[in-house]
């Protein structure tokens, strides 16, 4: 009992880690029709600043005030690179949508270098309050803290996204977007402002994804984010591209197929996982929800 | 008859044209699809393109909104060049567009549709407006539109331009695919809001044409091969049956 | 293709004849190459730039001419790595049936993956690709059922092959048979691409809609491309393996179809020679780029510059972005004087695109 209890709530927390990658690799496709190779260099990068603020500010702030300082720093300092890559790199090729694709591709693999250039190539250690590292007793569990954090976050981004596609403007242009482009633009909205917003929105939260990824597995390494890329993939494509809800019903999917199947030998969880994606699409190869709501 | 060198319409008569196009060639990947277009739509008025499929009209309207790039040519809008200018700066010029296969965002609610339509400036009323002219969109202004039929997805189309106030409207064949009667409905609505502003009308439905229409521009392979009254075109057989061909609907 | 004099048909033959003789050549190359031409360590360079090539080559059948973007291929690679390693060395097969063996089950395997895969298009049969690959990664990092070795590798047990494959010595004839075994993969690849199913990939490429209304079914084609581009695949991941004398998780690693792809956008997509040139450069580069950071040249620049340099990978993310930017067509599409190329594109030209958006009147 309490194993299944301990292995449920480490998948919905790696299902929130996923979550959080994917919710903004969907939108950004959705709208953009991109599938951004960067995105887990966003997310190491996340976990580089989060890290950098931490070693910084820790003795200033105490071990919380830096860590809630490095969630703000690394959510932002990601945003801001995420648009600095969509005004200078994609822009130019909005037109040529593989070429993005390639480009992502190129930029995803300088960026994560470049954490492997100024940082070294091995791992270290990502200091967290002590109260994060704590466990916690749920029906005969113990649970480390940082789990329960990590759902509680992807639960309030979520909410925060739904909210902003339903109930602002902008979450109406993104969806809109997301169906016709052009026809967006040819109701006189301004589509590249758009872009950069949603490409933008996506880097803050593989920023915010990394801090968190960081705490959950205790440890950061310039291949950190490319290793969950590829499952965060997974959860995109499952939950169909383009739609919020999709990815989180996705991410809980593959979070608990992979925690329980590598429970019982190293490789099935993540075998499974594959074969899951490949059974989804063949019977539905739109995922299983297809369009943005 | 058939004009040699189409004249544009309003240079002699002193009423200068609100949309103006001179010698407009465009390109859709490799093909050449407009071939030195030149044509005006004077103020006030319904100007109709006609033309075959293929013709070029509906490269004609998307070239003009910028959608397409102009390969060559120039485009005025109430007397302004406006080739090279974003689509979206050119519709917040007052410039309404209503496409082809109506378009409406079928993830979105007919309420949204409306919402998203609405531009910068926008009269408070646009909205219960377009509800007045058509009473249908405000009963369904929860259902997504992606559920409507298509007379309503084309009401919903219409009314999209329509919760702004445009100085020129594009419709692109607002007659297609529609059931006789509803062709009737979305003929009347549009001769309700005929004479507010500037309509450039692609229509290929020689009734419809013909109860909206006050000029008519004839496309033929990339060119203009007519322009004058559309009571001209309206009766005169030959042309339509050399120009028109299968597609138009008497 | 135009200018270029009366030369321009003696070039490829003047090339294929330096490189035919390069096992020959003794004298020095400065400053690009360590030592003779002809020394193990440059034959045992370009060799495996070859190999690359034949992997590059098959890959842009699919990519450059069908306009299939698969991200999976190293999976076939990998196959022609893994496979001949484990019947010569777990099963004592010999090496002829070890070989013809891994060649089936590569082009088996892409045909299975390839009619499931194309099912879906654009970015969801990327992912799918993707997907199955990771999975053949799996399976071979973490040693399922004992074959692989795991993280560790195989390999090749060099007493099963023929003495001539064997040992520094004989560099030489393997550099020959890879060479060879790239100009027949170039040979056919150039029959293909010239032939009607060739022409029928292009069209796809160029609009898939079109072919459709012909009457032809992509699937059908699609599937062509992927189950000979991911034979060929499997061949050159075999050339591979007796070049380097074994396998490790990297020959089935996502980072090798990236590798691939990164080939192909260096030297064109869309040409023949191209992709074989991007790879022969980019494992050049790889290989002397870590040298020359070293270097002494190097050593006395600013740490700024002199740490980025170590990092081919980081190199290579720089060179793609300006590549996809400023030369989508690559080094062929810059030989070919094809600089409208990018132009004409941006103005809305025929580009594969991943969703298939867009229309015409």
């Amino acid at each position: 009992m309490s194993t299944i209890v301990l292995l449920t709530l480490t998948g919905l927390a790696l299902a929130a880690m996923y979550f959080l990658l994917a919710a903004g690799l969907s939108l950004i496709f959705g709208l953009m029709d991109v599938l951004n190779f960067a995105h887990g260099a966003f997310f190491t990068w996340g976990a580089y600043v989060a890290w950098w603020t931490v070693g910084r500010a820790a003795d200033v702030l105490g071990p919380t005030g830096a860590f809630l300082l490095a969630l703000v720093a690394a959510t932002l300092a990601v945003a801001a690179l995420a648009a600095a890559v969509e005004i200078g790199l994609l822009r130019p090729l909005y037109r040529r949508p593989i070429y993005q694709v390639l480009v992502t591709l190129g930029i995803g693999l300088a960026l994560s270098q470049l954490t492997s250039v100024i940082w070294r190539p091995d791992a270290r250690p990502f200091p967290q309050p002590d109260w994060l590292v704590a466990t916690s007793t749920v029906f005969g569990a113990r649970v480390p803290n940082n789990r329960f954090l990590l759902i509680a976050a992807a639960l309030a981004v979520l909410g925060g996204l739904l909210l902003f596609l339903r109930r602002t403007r902008y979450g109406l242009i993104v969806r809109a977007g997301a169906e016709n482009r052009e026809m967006v633009q040819a109701l006189g909205i301004d589509v590249d402002r758009a872009f950069t917003l949603v490409f933008a929105l996506g880097g803050a939260l593989a920023g915010l994804g990394g801090v968190f990824g960081a705490a959950y597995f205790g440890s950061i390494n310039p291949n950190f984010g490319s290793v969950n890329l590829i499952f965060a993939f997974i959860v995109v494509v499952i939950g169909g591209l383009g739609s919020v809800t999709g990815s989180a019903l996705a991410a809980v999917v593959i979070g608990l197929a992979q925690q329980f199947g590598n429970y019982y030998t190293s490789w099935a969880g993540d075998f499974v996982v594959v074969l899951l994606l490949a059974v989804v699409l063949l019977v539905r190869p739109r995922g299983l929800l297809g369009t943005l709501q | 008859m058939i004009a040699a060198a189409p004249a544009i319409r309003g240079a002699g008569s002193g009423v200068e044209p609100l949309l103006r196009l001179t010698d407009v060639h465009a390109y859709i990947g490799e093909s050449h699809i407009l071939q030195g277009v030149s044509f005006g739509a004077l103020p006030g008025r319904v100007t109709v393109l006609l033309g075959r499929n293929g013709a070029g009209k509906t490269t004609t309207l998307r070239t003009i909104l910028g959608l397409l790039p102009a390969a060559r040519g120039a485009i005025d809008f109430a007397g302004e060049a406006v080739v090279g200018v974003r689509p979206h700066a050119l519709v917040r010029r007052g410039v309404g567009y209503v496409p082809e296969d109506r378009d409406v965002f079928g993830g979105l609610t007919v309420a949204e549709n409306l919402r998203l339509a609405q531009r910068p400036g926008a009269p408070r009323d646009g909205i219960a407006r377009v509800h007045a002219l058509f009473p249908d969109l405000e009963r369904r202004a929860g259902q997504r539109a992606g559920s409507l039929s298509g007379g309503q997805q084309q009401m919903v189309a219409i009314a999209r331009a329509l919760v702004n106030d445009n100085r020129l409207l594009l419709i692109d064949e607002p007659s297609k695919g529609l059931a006789p009667v509803v062709v009737t409905q979305m003929t009347d609505a549009l001769a309700a809001i005929k004479g507010t502003t500037t309509i450039l009308l692609v229509e290929q439905n020689l009734a419809v044409a013909r109860a909206l229409g006050d000029d008519a521009v004839v496309l033929d392979d990339g060119r203009v091969v007519f322009t004058g009254a559309m009571s001209e075109v309206a009766e005169d057989a030959a042309l339509q049956a050399r120009y028109l061909g299968a597609g138009a609907r008497a | 293709m135009s200018g270029g004099g009366r030369l321009r048909p003696l070039l490829p033959v003047a090339i294929l004849v330096g490189l035919l003789a390069a096992p020959l050549v003794s004298a020095p190359v400065p400053v690009l190459l360590d030592g003779p031409l002809n020394g193990p360590g440059n034959l045992q360079l370009l060799a495996v730039g070859f190999a690359f090539g034949i992997a590059a080559l098959a890959y842009n059948l699919l990519f450059g001419y069908t306009g299939v973007l698969s991200f999976g291929h190293a999976l076939f690679f990998g196959a022609g790595v893994y496979l001949p390693t484990i019947a010569l060395g777990e099963w004592g097969w010999g090496l002829v049936p070890a070989v013809a063996f891994a060649l089936v089950a590569g082009t088996l395997l892409a045909a299975v993956i390839g009619a499931l895969a194309l099912r879906t298009q654009g970015v969801y049969f990327a992912m799918v690709t993707l997907a199955f690959a990771q999975a053949g990664a799996v399976l071979v990092g973490k040693n399922v059922g004992g074959l692989t070795g795991g993280e560790e590798g195989l390999s090749l047990p060099f007493r099963r092959l023929p003495r001539w494959m064997v040992g520094v010595v004989n560099t030489d004839n393997l550099y020959w048979l890879t060479l060879a075994v790239l100009i027949l993969v170039y040979l056919l690849s150039l029959r293909l691409v010239t032939s009607p199913a060739g022409r029928v990939w292009q069209g796809i490429r160029e609009n898939e809609r079109r072919v459709e209304m012909l009457g032809l079914r992509p699937y059908a084609f699609k599937l062509l491309a992927f189950v000979v581009s991911g034979a060929l695949a499997t061949v050159g991941g075999v050339v591979y393996l007796f070049l380097t004398g074994g396998a490790t998780p990297r020959a089935v690693g996502a980072d090798l179809t990236v590798a691939l792809l990164l080939m192909v956008i260096i030297g064109g997509a869309g040409s023949l020679w191209g992709p074989v040139a991007g790879a022969v450069l980019y494992h050049y580069l790889n290989v002397r780029l870590t040298v020359w950071a070293g270097s002494d040249a190097v050593a006395g620049l600013p740490a700024v510059l002199r740490e980025p340099l170590r990092d081919p990978l980081f190199v290579f993310g720089l060179i793609f972005v300006g590549l996809v930017l400023f030369f989508p067509q690559g080094l062929a599409g810059a030989f070919a004087g094809r600089r409208l190329g990018p132009l004409r594109r941006a103005l809305g030209g025929s580009t594969p695109t991943l969703a298939g958006k867009g229309g015409v009147e």
